[in-house]
């Protein structure tokens, strides 16, 4: 019996240390991934309801959220599908029973200035209301500020509307949009953060010559606290007179300096000048703002390619339309262009006056109202609003050195943040083939002042960079990305009561499931069965049972049992 | 225990007693939980007395437990006795005898008890109970106790609470009433307007120049914007009034004043309405003119004044045309006159300028106006003249204008001492203004102001080609430096100082004329450039300047923004629970009557603002001020509407 039991100790420790290994084909386990929307979209909670019932229907079947690689990825509503390998993705649209309304977007311009109008772009999608009245109420900081209301007219109709709030001063506002509508169960809210800064608009005026239409132009910008105007009019070859901070001329122009160039006398335009516009447009982003008096030259024509421009003068003012301003001008340069930011309808057709064309990074607006400023006091203001809110437009457009944006700015604690960062043109350098960009750094910090490091990838141009975040914590945030010599910060505000619109990620999951050999089903039955269709085939797994510290039991056991016995029969 | 004791305890009247006693207990203490439930709720909608909730919570568990203590006799033995006879008179008192008995068992006999209690259980056997004190007397204090506390918790809607606000005011009066307070408006005499008694007004409308007297309880002050006044106070411009007391301005009132201005009249030459050119001076000439006034008029006149000479040896003389005036209204007037030239005796180059003068019933010169001023000529020598045609505007017209201001300023510094301070201003400045409008005559034939910045830009072309070479214009750009002048030392009452620069006006005006007289026409001309006066100076001497540009004034939006700002904030504070008391509500009802006191949507901003007891007022405001703020701010171009870059790469290309 004592030598049973020592023979059974030895057996296990000589297999502990030959330690053979087992080889076992068995089918391979179907691992079941769920993505679901964010906690706050508003699709969540019917997307957990779904997954629930799902999980019940797989979860004889299927490895589901495991630790292994999945093999099926079931997006449910607009879930994120990105980061996948070779799962097959399955959507699962959710539908919200009408009557109802779904917020698909509700947005605010990226920068704003406090006094300054912010239009909130807000898309609704209308199921089963036709005939009834949705009023879509703006609110910020809990007070409804604007209201519109909308009356659908066809089932499955999309509306686009706009709610108007002026900052009233620098600092970060929550907005929030509230769709009613008769009979319906519950009203749809989107949130939206709205971030005004007090940095005016920085202009430099530049003519080579005294010239009126940039005199009464400049002084419109002058007169208003949103612009900070440097000008520069040169009165003969030496001298000038000059106000701010000025270059001496277009060729020492510092292009961090300005974010709008107007320039007038375009026929007194050196090349050297004209290769400086060009850099400001083109690299820097900025807008350049050209205000001939007369036809334009043919060097500044040719050199930035402008469309044609027809010479007109008439007896009798015409009446510009720039949007909702009304300018008059006898003198006009007209243009067949489809870029127009105001248009004068002459000789039975309508014909751009006042043109926009991109360049690089920037734009170029030609003005062809060459004498408006003749006409600046017959519409109440026209001219001066007119060129205020072109120029205010035109500034918030101009790039910063570092551009950051993010898919949300305003979210949930915990939730995740894609974060896009953009080099301007201008940091961006050419050796070779190559470009050579600075070293990026981007960091989230809280409002108590605790700092994240925020890590970026390579994006898929170059000069950008990307980067994923976990936003914790409550409050206002501030990501901010810098370079050697310049940073931007913008904000991020999270609360816990955060909505954010239905993303219609519906295509691009659908795209997905089809590029991946899965499928879109709408009943979460024909999910599951096309999830337990897949074949998983069959595995081999290799196993080293004596590696299990189990073992030393039964190799204790036996040897505490010989020993026992060995002291009862009296030996040692 | 005594065996009648006994007696009682197993009779049904004793279960009866017990059971009544039980049910009277739960209803008392839940019609006391409800005391306290209502003293909280009533503590947290009025939003008074600015208690913590624990602080609120406190108060209301001693005003239950007052209640308590106030009650606990009803749910005793002989409360309940009493109310089962209430509830069963044919009892006849046997059920509170025997409960007496059975306490004091000492005033009768065992068997005597025994009988009493016996005849009680007979009486009250059909008695039970629920029936002496149903289930919902019980129920409804303890229902509306939970209804109760859960309107008072936070988590109540904002509809409920503001209904709660709103009921807890009508049966709550305000903490601090305002006081009576009267307001009398008394028009300026001429109007012969009653005097306007208001009281407790929440807007003044008055007439400029009207006498506002208030009538305050002792220890109340006035103060119109920033500034304490006086009553009685003269209505100038429209502005906003606080009465408050001395102490604290828990209730203070918020007055706006719109000022009605006196409108000067309406006064216009209907006929012969033109310029006249006459061959000689035989004619006589029908003149009619009319007037208008808001109130009323109190003169028209047709005054003319002779000028005969030439150069600028002009002599003037002046006076009035015997006029016909028909009253239509005492507000309408129309006067017809006869201007018999002969009696003028107006030589050739000679002329009379006439005008109609009307003056409502405002004492001094403030009610005056005058109507446009036409021209009479007779031919010179050197003129083709047609009866009846038109004249056409000439710069003798405008050097005789100058030449007037120095007659005036001459006799003006005649009488310069005998008159009072207050009346020379008003000549001054009178006079002051008809300097203005001659030098803005040449300003505007000049096409703008030299000292103007876009003009010397513009002009700079013209320095270099020579044209301002041309001395004629030379001469009448320094009579406007004079102008200026004589305007600066007008305005500051020195009338001999004003004279020399008006004199020198003068002699740069007929320089000018000497050397073209019609130099004026000749502006629009390209000027002819001297060849030999080209490249004669150094363009290295040429320098450059730095402009000072000033800092821009604040946007009319500021205060409204700064008003905006302020109610968002409110707002939140009010959803919270800390809602603005009065001192801070009339502050921002202030910010809002200092956009535009004399308004009405202001106005009615402010009233709406002072007067707010709860958030959904303060959201409302906030929505009309946002609204007005939108409506006063620039709209958006669309240049810079989001792109992708896809689609502006695809853009360019196509271009």
């Amino acid at each position: 019996m004592r030598s049973a039991l020592r023979l059974a100790a030895v057996v296990i420790a000589v297999a502990g240390v030959v330690d053979p290994a087992l080889v076992r084909r068995t089918r391979a386990p179907l691992a079941v991934e769920f993505r679901l929307p964010p906690p706050s979209d508003p699709h969540h909670a019917p997307a957990l309801a779904l997954r629930t019932e799902l999980s019940r229907q797989l979860t004889q079947d299927a490895v589901i959220d495991g630790s292994l690689t999945p093999r099926a990825v079931i997006a449910i509503g607009n879930a994120d599908v990105s980061g996948q390998g070779s799962a097959r993705i399955f959507a699962l649209p959710v539908t919200v029973p009408g009557p109802a309304t779904t917020i698909l977007a509700f947005s605010a311009p990226g920068r704003t200035m406090a006094g300054q109008r912010v239009d909130l772009a807000v898309s609704i999608f209308g199921s089963g209301v036709v005939g009834r009245t949705s009023s879509l109420a703006l609110e910020v900081r809990g007070s409804v500020l604007h209201t519109i209301q909308h009356t659908w007219r066809a089932d499955g109709e999309r509306f686009d509307g706009r709610l108007t709030f002026v900052p009233p001063t620098a600092g970060v506002y929550r907005a929030r949009v509230r769709v009613s509508t008769d009979g319906a169960r519950a009203p749809s809210v989107a949130d939206a953060l709205i971030a005004a800064s007090d940095a005016p608009v920085r202009v430099l005026a530049y003519e080579p010559r005294p010239s009126w239409p940039v005199t009464f132009v400049r002084r419109a910008l002058e007169s208003d606290r949103l612009f900070q105007v440097a000008s520069t009019a040169r009165t003969s070859r030496p001298s000038a007179t000059v106000s701010g901070e000025t270059p001496k001329s277009l060729s020492e122009l510092d292009v961090d300096r300005s974010d709008v160039l107007i320039v007038g006398a375009l026929d007194d335009l050196r090349p050297r000048d004209l290769e400086a516009l060009d850099r400001f447009v083109n690299r820097r982003g900025g807008t350049l703002l050209l205000l001939p008096d007369k036809q334009l030259p043919a060097a500044v024509q040719q050199y930035f390619d402008f469309p044609p421009f027809d010479e007109v003068l008439v007896e009798k003012p015409l009446r510009v339309q720039a949007g909702v301003f009304s300018l008059q001008a006898s003198e006009l340069l007209l243009a067949s262009t489809e870029q127009s930011v105001a248009s004068v309808r002459q000789a039975g057709r309508t014909r751009a006056a006042i043109v926009a064309i991109d360049r690089g990074e920037g734009r170029i607006i030609v003005s062809g109202v060459l004498d408006a400023w003749r006409y600046r006091a017959t519409s109440a203001d026209a001219f001066a609003s007119f060129w205020r809110a072109l120029v205010v437009d035109a500034g918030l457009a101009a790039p910063a050195k570092l551009q950051v944006s993010v898919d949300r700015s305003i979210l949930r604690p915990g939730e995740e943040v894609n974060v896009s960062i953009t080099l301007r043109a201008t940091e961006l350098d050419r050796r070779g083939d190559q470009w050579v960009m600075p070293a990026v750094s981007a960091s989230l910090v809280d409002a108590a002042g605790n700092a994240q490091s925020v890590r970026l990838w390579p994006g898929a141009r170059v000069g950008v960079l990307t980067g994923r975040s976990k936003v914790v914590g409550h409050g206002a945030h501030a990501l901010t990305a810098s370079i050697k010599g310049a940073s931007t910060t913008i904000p991020v505000l999270t609360e816990e009561d955060v909505v954010q619109a239905v993303a219609d990620g519906s295509a691009a999951n659908a795209y997905a499931a089809l590029a991946t050999g899965g499928a879109v089903a709408t009943d979460p039955a024909e999910v599951a069965r096309l999830v337990k269709d897949i074949e998983t085939g069959f595995e081999e797994r290799t196993s080293h049972p004596m590696r299990s510290w189990w073992w030393m039991l039964p190799f204790i056991g036996l040897l505490c049992v010989e020993w026992t016995i060995r002291r009862r029969s009296g030996l040692k | 225990m005594r065996p009648e004791r006994a007696v009682f305890r197993v009779s049904s009247v004793s279960r009866l007693i017990l059971a009544v006693r039980r049910r009277l207990w739960w209803r008392q203490f839940g019609v006391c939980a409800l005391l306290g439930a209502s003293v909280f709720l009533l503590l947290t909608a009025s939003g008074t007395l600015f208690l913590a909730g624990i602080a609120r919570a406190a108060i209301a568990i001693a005003a239950g437990g007052m209640a308590v203590a106030a009650l606990r006799g009803s749910a005793t033995p002989a409360g309940a006795a009493a109310a089962i006879e209430r509830f069963e008179p044919s009892c006849r008192n046997v059920v509170i005898t025997a409960e007496e008995l059975h306490r004091h068992p000492e005033r009768a006999s065992a068997r005597v008890i025994e009988r009493v209690t016996r005849a009680a259980s007979e009486a009250s056997r059909e008695v039970r109970a629920q029936s002496v004190v149903p289930a919902h007397h019980i129920a409804v204090p303890f229902g509306a106790t939970v209804v109760m506390a859960a309107l008072a918790s936070p988590y109540v809607s904002t509809p409920a609470k503001s209904a709660i606000a709103a009921i807890t005011r009508a049966v709550v009066p305000a903490p601090a009433a305002a006081p009576l307070i009267t307001v009398v408006v008394e028009s300026p005499a001429y109007t012969h307007r009653p005097a306007i008694t208001l009281t407790n007004p929440d807007r003044i409308e008055a007439l400029e120049g009207s006498r506002i007297r208030f009538e305050l309880p002792p220890d109340w002050r006035v103060r119109f914007g920033n500034h304490e006044v006086t009553p009685p106070v003269l209505a100038r411009a429209s502005g906003y009034f606080v009465v408050e007391p001395q102490s604290h301005t828990s209730a203070s009132m918020l007055i706006p004043l719109t000022v009605q201005p006196d409108r000067s009249p309406s006064v216009r030459i209907t006929a012969p309405a033109k310029d006249l050119l006459l061959a000689d001076g035989s004619a006589t000439i029908r003149l009619s003119a009319s007037a208008s006034d808001d109130l009323g008029l109190d003169t028209l006149e047709i005054r003319y004044t002779r000028v005969s000479g030439s150069g600028e040896h002009f002599e003037f003389v002046e006076g009035t045309l015997p006029a016909a005036v028909r009253r239509r209204s005492t507000s309408e007037w129309q006067a017809d006159a006869t201007l018999a030239l002969p009696a003028l005796r107006l030589g050739p180059g000679d002329s009379v300028v006439y005008r109609a003068v009307a003056r409502d019933e405002r004492p001094g010169r403030a009610g005056t106006a005058t109507s446009e001023t036409y021209f009479i000529e007779i031919a010179g020598p050197w003129q083709i003249a047609l009866a009846g045609v038109d004249m056409p505007p000439e710069l003798d017209r405008y050097a005789m204008s100058q030449q007037m201001i120095v007659v005036k300023l001459e006799r003006l510094r005649k009488r310069e001492s005998t008159m009072t301070r207050e009346t020379l201003r008003e000549e001054a400045a009178s006079l002051a203004a008809e300097q203005r409008t001659v030098r803005g005559n040449f300003i505007f034939l000049l096409g703008g102001h030299v000292e103007d910045e876009e003009e010397e830009a513009a002009q700079s072309h013209e320095i270099q080609e020579g044209r301002l070479e041309n001395t004629a214009r030379r001469d009448i750009n320094a009579a406007i430096s004079q102008m200026t002048r004589v305007e600066q030392s007008i305005t500051a009452l020195d009338i001999g100082a004003a004279l020399p620069p008006a004199r020198a006006a003068v002699e740069a005006l007929q320089r000018a004329f000497g050397h073209s007289r019609y130099l004026l026409r000749s502006l629009a001309v390209r000027a002819r450039l001297d060849p030999s006066r080209r490249l004669t100076g150094d363009l290295a001497d040429a320098t450059g300047w730095r402009r000072t540009v000033g800092e821009p004034p604040p946007p009319p939006q500021a205060a409204i923004r700064s008003l905006l700002a302020v109610l968002l904030e409110s707002v939140q504070l009010s959803r919270a629970g800390q809602h603005p008391d009065a001192r801070r509500l009339l502050e921002i009802g202030e910010l809002a009557l200092k956009i535009d006191p004399a308004a009405a949507v202001w106005q009615g901003i402010s009233r709406e603002i002072t007067a707010a007891r709860d958030t959904a007022t303060l959201e409302r405001v906030s929505a009309l001020v946002s609204g007005q703020l939108v409506a006063g701010t620039l709209p958006r171009t669309g240049i810079t509407a989001s792109e992708s870059p896809l689609e502006r790469a695809f853009r360019t290309e196509r271009r």
